[in-house]
């Protein structure tokens, strides 16, 4: 019973979620079962991330140990953190839009993110330097392609010559695209397949265990 | 030549922060051209009539926030001069106070909450979450971000579904993106659906542009500042653009750096 049941679950949403979308005429009613079933799936996200946060804070309450940890500091900049933001968007009067979290947002959230992703242009610049480099056919394409398109979208491929974007925009919109859409048409198909085995019980790695 | 090969990584980061930083401090100018994606963005967005409404969902985070937040500002900007009604939704956290930065300027301009705009807030579920929300807006947000009853907006008057909308548009640094909105939103109810986002994912998607699922694409800071031009209000992506070329002028000569002292290296192995 500890598997059928969660199959026998698993089978009924999505026989009801599929039968609304493509059969709605057929059973009237099954739009009043996929929307509740659906309104059930975001309270139940919304439940995750109440859990996603309790084991974040029980993992990192116990990474603080500076016997076992060299780097306790890192959690506890991490749980401090995480109160200061949770603590003023829930207990402050306004909540998300008391100066304290909106403070908290833009002065030491967003620019933190920014940096994070800003930073990622030093590795890439030495990379580049280090690793991209036309050690065979296949290697050579991919650079003098990746070059191309690097300065086609940029304003200084236009003042280079206009024939720059023209050469970066066909590599987008021809070889890249046909590729990216074999790959999409690929993995959809493979999503159909994975989604109808998980369906019908033969795929059961959702469950846990083998 | 093997020195060229080995240069210290923090020459080059000096010479990438310089490069960057020279035409912030003293702007080159370059002129540069708008895309199809952005011009069929921003004529849909054109295409639409004062008083019609537009639903922008914000689904980047604050790490991409930078690449994708100028367009959401250019495409808000725009649909407030056409006095079009704005909806914003997240279905990223980070999403609403995005939303809200950008309804707080609006707001000094003038432009009324309730009426021109509203922040509906975040629903946890990601794409089951714009499913229900596709179907049932107000059981999704009974209330938005400032308490208020979604059902009792002025702006919220005969909006139920997301068929109601005139125009959809879409902002994404990663799930939720395109796909999730067209496999739940756009091929069922049929509205003109155009995204936003982070460059990487920009020739991702040309496969929903040109099957005509998207209407308009935007790609990356560029195109927020083509986005800007388009509306002939440059703005700080137009302002960024020398930047960027020149920080891409300092990566491609790197890769050409590199790629000299290789093969020098190789000829002197006799090619091996």
């Amino acid at each position: 019973m500890r598997k059928e049941v969660p199959l026998g679950i698993a089978f009924a949403t999505g026989f009801i979620i599929l039968f609304e979308y493509f059969l709605q005429p057929l059973w009237k009613d099954s739009k009043i079962w996929a929307q509740t079933l659906q309104n059930w799936g975001t309270v139940v996200s919304g439940f995750a991330m109440g859990l996603a946060a309790m084991n974040l804070i029980t993992v990192n309450l116990r990474r603080m140990d500076p016997k076992r940890n060299a780097e306790w500091y890192n959690p506890v900049v991490l749980l401090l953190g995480m109160v200061a933001m949770a603590g003023s968007g829930l207990f402050l009067p306004g909540g998300q839009r008391s100066a304290s979290w909106v403070f908290l947002f833009k002065n030491i959230f967003q620019p933190l993110g920014s940096a994070m992703f800003a930073l990622m242009i030093f590795f890439i610049a030495s990379a580049a330097q280090r690793a991209f480099r036309a050690r065979n056919m296949e290697a050579l394409v991919l650079l003098v392609s990746g070059v191309i398109v690097m300065l086609g979208r940029a304003p200084i491929g236009e003042l280079i010559g206009m024939w720059l974007p023209s050469w970066a925009d066909w590599l987008v919109k021809v070889p890249s695209l046909a590729g990216n859409r074999a790959v999409m048409m690929g993995a959809a198909l493979g999503m159909v397949a994975t989604a109808f085995r998980a369906l019908v019980g033969i795929d059961r790695a959702y469950l846990g265990g083998e | 030549m093997r020195a060229l090969g080995n240069v210290d990584r923090r020459i080059l980061y000096v010479v990438l922060i310089l490069a960057v930083l020279y035409p912030l401090i003293k702007p080159l100018g370059l002129p540069f051209r708008v895309s199809d994606w952005t011009t069929n963005f921003y004529k849909a967005v054109d295409k639409l009539q004062a008083g019609d409404t537009m639903l922008m969902s914000i689904d980047y985070s604050v790490s991409g926030g930078p690449d994708v937040h100028p367009q959401a500002q250019a495409v808000f900007k725009h649909a407030l001069n056409k006095n079009v009604k704005v909806v914003f939704v997240a279905f990223v956290t980070e999403g609403v106070e995005f939303a809200n930065q950008m309804i707080a300027v609006a707001e000094k301009d003038g432009k009324k909450y309730g009426e021109d705009f509203c922040n509906l807030g975040f629903a946890p579920g990601v794409e089951v979450a714009i499913s229900a929300f596709a179907q049932d807006i107000l059981k999704v947000f009974p209330k938005d971000t400032r308490g208020n009853v979604t059902a009792d907006l002025p702006i919220m008057k005969g909006l139920k579904t997301a068929g109601d909308f005139k125009m959809i548009t879409e902002y994404a640094t990663g799930i939720p993106g395109p796909a999730e909105w067209i496999r739940q939103v756009q091929t069922r109810y049929k509205v003109p659906l155009a995204s936003g986002v982070v460059t990487v994912m920009g020739p991702q998607n040309e496969p929903y542009y040109q099957s005509g699922q998207l209407v308009g694409l935007l790609s990356g800071l560029r195109s927020a500042a083509e986005y800007e031009i388009a509306m002939k209000m440059p703005g700080s992506a137009t302002a960024s653009m020398d930047a960027q070329s020149m920080g891409h002028v300092a990566i491609v000569l790197f890769v050409i750096l590199g790629n000299i002292a290789y093969l020098s290296e190789k000829a002197k192995k006799g090619g091996r």
